[in-house]
């Protein structure tokens, strides 16, 4: 087998507040993810997850241990990170926001109009190109800011949260989009959620983590074929079981 | 109907400003005052002010462009001075507290309050002027532009990092288009009181035989009434257009941001 894409070693994150109290956020995370895998990461509220996200894109510093991304030590630019909150760039079209992070490689303008036109095709949102964010759904929102991250095309792509605002359907219909993207980009992806239902229909591989200061609970495989019912029993046994673990951790 | 619906506001707005210019004209025609000239005298004066010009045939036109000049001159100043001041204390917090007590301090002191000093250091050169309006001018824009800065995202400036981007393209790619429609207003208010602080400059100031201040108080001086309105009507219209230039500039480039806030 070949090495992992992305491996996290001893990984601890210890915030410092302004009134000087130190906040454990993670601690002594081990993990890997393999070349075009699609591994979820799900834990409770506040056990780490979006610090682990920002650690393995380059924007956080640990406070112990190490992250790898093709063996060498994670910086900005290796892994796209998709965030939680409204993140595109308010004052930019859905063009010229896919089109960010090629400006910022000095990507010639010809060259990163097509690429972009190519991502805005991919995701869907032919038509929309020269509107601006707040005329989007919400939903469109996050295919934007998901066309931004691969148009750079990122080794590693994370994504926090990304549906966790969209109502059940939509989720549901991204979540399909997603798999679509991810098996027709062969990207490897890192996917946070506290949402079991979503990690059991997206997830290569759970990783659950305890209460914080988040540590490694269970990793597990979903090795149910795609595309995955949702009413099957195999789905339903492998979410009740994810369930449990989460349940667990909540009451602790 | 729908043709009313449209232009309703104006309308009104429009009415309103009849019935005041009516008023006006009855108002002094009875009171009857030197002092306090009709509208018609007024807009009479105008007419020549501008075609023919003043005792020394300067227009009211040339006038006003001599004023707008100086605080043009003053405001570029600002502008640049308080856009790159206002970037470093937006995003350096130890900078801008270091700074803090003494813009505290020299902000309160009104503009006009410096125009003995500028009128000694400067004597009627343009300087003079510059100096008194760059005081006026400055702290909008400069306490406008840090709270554009403040405001500004901290998720969009991780998105820029995660993209690799260094520190110029956060300040250049993220900051400053997110801060601009502070920017824009601190610009806007500020040329509002670079406005009137020119005119009472040239009051009160050197005695230049230009620019609309200076205008007002000789026609005053010659007990030329009419014509002194005619000056001080011709200070409200140039606000108002360029204020409403400003807004319009607003409107029209910061849709998003007015569309967000809704
Ligand atoms: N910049 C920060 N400074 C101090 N504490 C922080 C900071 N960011 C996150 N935390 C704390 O670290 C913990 C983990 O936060 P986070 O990674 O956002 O959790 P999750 O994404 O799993 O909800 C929380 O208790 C949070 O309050
Ligand atoms: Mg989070």
């Amino acid at each position: 087998m070949s090495q992992p894409k992305v491996v996290v070693e001893n990984l601890s994150k210890t915030y410092i507040t302004k009134d000087g109290t130190q906040v454990e956020a993670l601690e002594n995370i081990t993990f890997h993810v393999n070349e075009q895998e699609l591994l979820c990461i799900i834990g409770p509220n506040g056990c780490g997850k979006t610090t682990l996200l920002r650690l393995i894109a380059g924007i956080d510093t640990p406070t112990r241990g190490r992250i790898l991304i093709d063996n060498q030590e994670t910086k900005p630019g290796r892994a796209a990170l998709i965030f939680q909150e409204f993140s595109l760039f308010p004052w930019r079209t859905v063009l010229d926001n896919i089109k960010f992070g090629l400006e910022i490689l000095n990507v010639p303008t010809q060259e990163s109009h097509k690429i972009a036109q190519n991502y805005v095709k991919l995701v869907g949102l032919e038509g929309f190109e020269q509107k601006f964010p707040h005329e989007l759904s919400e939903g469109m929102k996050q295919k934007v800011a998901i066309a931004r991250a691969l148009a750079v095309n990122p080794p590693v792509l994370l994504l926090d949260e990304p549906f966790a605002f969209l109502d059940a359907q939509t989720r549901n219909r991204m979540q399909e989009e997603l798999l679509r993207i991810w098996e027709q980009e062969k990207k490897t992806m890192i996917f946070v959620s506290h949402n079991v239902d979503e990690a059991v229909y997206l997830a290569d591989r759970i990783l659950a983590l305890t209460a914080r200061p988040g540590k490694v609970k269970t990793v597990c495989e979903v090795a149910l074929r795609r595309p995955r019912q949702r009413t099957s029993q195999p789905f339903i046994r492998k979410r009740e079981e994810m369930l449990k673990t989460l349940i667990e951790e909540l009451d602790t | 109907m729908n043709w009313f619906k449209r232009y309703k506001n104006s309308l009104i707005q429009l009415s309103a400003a009849v019935v005041f210019l009516i008023l006006w004209q009855l108002g002094a025609t009875v009171l009857n005052l030197v002092y306090f000239p009709s509208l018609s005298d007024t807009v009479m004066a105008f007419y020549q002010l501008v075609v023919y010009g003043d005792a020394q045939g300067n227009s009211l036109l040339t006038h006003s462009f001599i004023s707008l000049y100086r605080v043009f001159a003053g405001f570029s100043i600002a502008l640049v001075l308080a856009l790159a001041l206002g970037l470093l204390c937006g995003v350096n917090e130890a900078f801008y507290s270091m700074l803090k007590p003494l813009i505290e301090v020299i902000r309160p002191i009104p503009p006009l309050a410096w125009v003995p000093f500028a009128s000694i250091a400067f004597g009627i050169a343009i300087g003079g002027y510059a100096f008194v309006i760059f005081l006026g001018a400055f702290f909008p824009i400069f306490l406008n532009t840090v709270t554009g800065v403040k405001r500004t995202s901290s998720i969009l400036v991780d998105v820029a990092k995660t993209f690799k981007a260094d520190k110029k393209d956060v300040m250049f790619k993220v900051i400053v288009p997110s801060a601009l429609p502070e920017i824009t207003t601190g610009m806007r208010i500020g040329f509002g009181i670079a406005w009137m602080c020119i005119i009472a400059a040239e009051m009160i100031g050197v005695k230049s035989a230009l620019g609309l201040g200076f205008f007002i108080f000789s026609m005053a001086n010659l007990a030329l009434y009419a014509e002194m309105f005619a000056g001080m009507i011709m200070i409200g219209l140039i606000s108002y257009v360029i204020n409403e230039g400003f807004m319009l500039a607003e409107r029209q480039f910061f849709k998003w941001r007015v569309e967000i806030a809704k």
